[in-house]
């Protein structure tokens, strides 16, 4: 498989979203999100979709998105999550890998939506029922669930698509991670339309798009924690030179630059359309999510009594590695797909 | 890739296979063929021509492998696992490159290691034997150890003090030492895993001509810098530990694969718990990760860019052989209690359970390396050395001898 070929095409990409996203994503910009239980900055999120083309960034150019690899997804999401970019891109990139994955007329005009910038939510945690082609339900943890037009309701051999605007409540929920906007939405008997394909494929895909954000996020938590190592002076040297600091940031590195391989690995497994993303897909996803735990917790460890401050970024990394460990299943149950997948039996 | 790398690598395929055609032959001597190979640039298809190499590329490192693994010929890729060979290759002056390679290449010569002391482990700079000018040449005397294969080696990589009034690190030099003479005497140590597969090395007047010097005088510290790093990229690579080669080797923790028998297969016999079908799907990961870190730190050279993953290797090997034998041993369950021939696969799993410090305590143990990596990757300080600007003859030293057999 053709994984970690860097293109010069893909260089560039790399290079725009770390231009844009320290922009529109700066710690400025970050915290001035953080009170607001429901939004996100429209503003921005009108430049990723039209100067950037990110909503539609994996969505066929057919149906006017940019086609995209999930490789490039898994690039521009990186950078997402380094800056802890808080607008619908996440979701929009998966509900684009639900779509892509269930093709027929209907999921084809969903996706020239998402193009166009119309905000698509997932519901995950299966609070939802079908009777008659009608969905019922509370459905709770939706991200970006208060400014979603559609709701695609994920479940392990059925996924539908809903129309928010009619028949649905939704109700902001204040999340720990203040950089990602949750909501509960109630369905009543709304109309529904029934998503047909790979309902596995696009599973795997949902846990490699979130790999690649926890991956971003856990890079800028090793680089904080690096440049302050190097910067804090205690007993007349900096910290950094203590091996009780040194070594903690070593295996971070390691931990770090694997988790990395991991991603990259699974993305291009989904590009190639290779059997091996059944494995490396639950694998990459508990992973990075394990790792970027890690480094937010040492990265804040390492910063000591400062980063216990609302001053400093760190703990908005740390929220955002809590958030890793639950939001879309967390890293157990993915290791528990992954140890099936490798033909381990249960004990009856 | 370009199309014009890709042509280049299909020519190399095409060349490698028809001399293998030519020249292999399972059945054959192979002293005779591993002497061809030498010259015919296969064995380090990366080195230059006229150096046993054949100037190619990295990638086509991967196409030559294939091609000797379909046919079952071994001896390729000596430009990655040759440390002796490198090291004289990247230090050595043209009369020793002339002098040493072929042999080495060839495989009828053979090296070990003589840098370690009783005194000198994690701290190879404050090695106390002694290199002392004596006619045309130097006569060495002092201790080494845990040297494997001394008894089978005809060079030996030293590393001695020649000037003892300067830092530590000033004071060394690195030599080809001739390993059959008087003044060498190798003796066995036996070691907990049963075997003796370590030997101390004690020189006694032992002799080093102008000619067995490599590099400058006093200038040991950059050779060995240089041979440490082809060490611990062996010893990191997927070849040495994960999927690649299931070459018995009686101290490694692979001998079977990771963990002394195949986790995955043991796992799959019965029925597991939650526990273990969550420590197998860990051990699975970091595995995993290690080999694709292997193939992005190749992607990476292969774009001339220097990769931070290519130094993690041997610190990631270290934490996958140490987890997979505990978690081999949880499976087995009460038989590890057991030991010896009539209990082959618990015998296995024990005696990996020692063999998994080989890879963290041998060629530089895993805090060093985390020493190395936070300064030399994250570009984090070094601690404060008070040896530092010290001269050698006055910083507090370890014993500098020890007998262990």
């Amino acid at each position: 498989m053709a994984a970690f070929d860097v293109t010069d095409e893909q260089r560039a990409l790399h290079a725009a979203a770390q231009g844009f996203f320290s922009e529109v994503s700066s710690e400025a910009a970050v915290r001035a999100q953080l009170g607001e239980p429901a939004g996100f900055d429209r503003g921005a999120w009108q430049r990723a979709v039209h100067e950037l083309g990110l909503a539609g960034l994996a969505v066929p150019v057919d149906l006017n998105g940019s086609g995209a690899s999930w490789t490039d997804a898994a690039i521009v999401l990186e950078e997402a999550g380094r800056f802890l970019y808080g607008g619908p891109l996440l979701s929009s990139l998966m509900a684009t890998a639900v779509l892509r994955e269930c093709p027929g007329p209907r999921s084809d005009a969903l996706l020239a939506r998402l193009a166009d910038g119309a905000v698509v939510a997932l519901s995950w945690d299966g609070g939802c029922s079908v009777d008659d082609g009608l969905l019922s339900g509370t459905t709770r943890y939706v991200v970006d669930g208060s400014s979603a037009e559609v709701l695609l309701v994920l479940g392990a051999d059925d996924m539908y698509a809903v129309d928010l605007d009619t028949a649905a409540t939704r109700e902001p929920q204040l999340a720990f991670d203040r950089t990602r906007k949750l909501a509960v939405v109630t369905l009543e008997q709304s109309p529904a339309v029934v998503l047909d394909g790979d309902l596995r494929r696009a599973h795997d895909l949902l846990d490699v798009l979130q790999a690649a954000e926890l991956l971003g996020s856990a890079q800028q938590a090793l680089d904080l924690a690096v440049a302050y190592a190097k910067e804090r002076v205690q007993f007349g040297r900096a910290i950094g030179s203590f091996q009780a600091i040194k070594h903690l940031l070593a295996d971070l590195l390691l931990e770090v630059e694997s988790a990395r391989s991991a991603v990259y690995y699974a993305a291009a497994a989904a590009d190639e359309g290779s059997d091996e993303l059944e494995r490396v897909a639950p694998l990459a996803r508990a992973y990075t999510a394990d790792v970027l735990l890690q480094a937010a917790s040492d990265g804040m460890q390492v910063h000591g009594g400062i980063s216990f401050t609302w001053e400093h970024p760190a703990h908005l990394y740390f929220r955002r590695a809590k958030a890793g460990q639950q939001l879309f299943g967390d890293p157990r149950s993915h290791r528990e797909l992954l140890a099936q997948r490798l033909g381990l039996r249960e004990i009856a | 890739m370009s199309s014009d790398a890709t042509v280049d690598l299909e020519q190399a395929r095409a060349e490698v296979r028809a001399w293998l055609a030519e020249h292999w032959d399972p059945n054959g001597d192979k002293r005779a063929f591993n002497e061809l190979l030498a010259d015919s640039g296969w064995a380090a298809p990366t080195w230059p021509v006229g150096r046993f190499g054949r100037g190619l590329p990295r990638a086509a490192r991967r196409v030559v492998n294939e091609e000797f693994r379909a046919v079952g010929a071994r001896g390729t890729g000596q430009d990655v696992t040759n440390l002796f060979a490198g090291v004289v290759l990247a230090h050595g002056t043209e009369e020793q490159q002339d002098l040493f390679l072929r042999k080495l290449v060839s495989g009828a010569w053979r090296g070990c290691l003589l840098y370690s002391e009783p005194g000198a482990g994690s701290d190879l700079a404050a090695v106390q034997t002694r290199a002392e000018p004596d006619g045309d040449g130097w006569l060495v005397n002092g201790q080494k150890v845990w040297t494997s294969g001394a008894r089978e080696s005809q060079v030996g990589l030293l590393l001695a003090r020649t000037d003892w009034d300067v830092p530590k690190h000033k004071g060394v030099s690195f030599f080809l030492l001739p390993m059959d003479q008087d003044g060498v005497d190798v003796r066995p140590i036996p070691q907990v895993t049963g075997g003796a597969h370590f030997n101390e090395v004690f020189l006694t007047d032992a002799r080093a001509g102008r000619e067995h010097l490599l590099g400058e005088l006093h200038g040991g510290w950059r050779v060995l810098q240089t041979a440490l790093g082809l060490e611990r990229q062996i010893m990191g690579s997927e070849s040495s530990g994960g999927g690649g080669s299931r070459t018995p080797d009686p101290e490694s923790p692979w001998t079977r694969v990771i963990g002394g028998v195949d986790y995955l297969e043991l796992a799959r016999q019965e029925p597991r718990d939650t526990e273990i079908r969550q420590r197998v799907a860990q051990m699975y990961t970091l595995e995993q990760v290690n080999r694709w870190n292997g193939l992005r730190a190749r992607a990476e050279r292969g774009h001339g860019a220097a990769s931070p993953v290519a130094s993690l290797g041997k610190l990631a090997m270290s934490r996958i052989v140490h987890t997979a034998v505990q978690l081999t041993a949880t499976m087995l369950g009460p038989e590890v209690l057991l030991d010896g021939p009539e209990h082959p696969v618990a015998s296995e799993v024990n005696r990996s359970a020692f063999a998994a410090f080989v890879t963290s305590i041998g060629g530089g143990t895993d805090q060093i390396q985390r020493n190395i990596l936070g300064e030399r990757v994250l570009g984090l300080p070094k601690e404060p050395e008070v040896d530092r600007d010290v001269p050698f003859r006055e910083v507090r030293k370890a014993e500098a001898t020890r007998r262990f057999s």
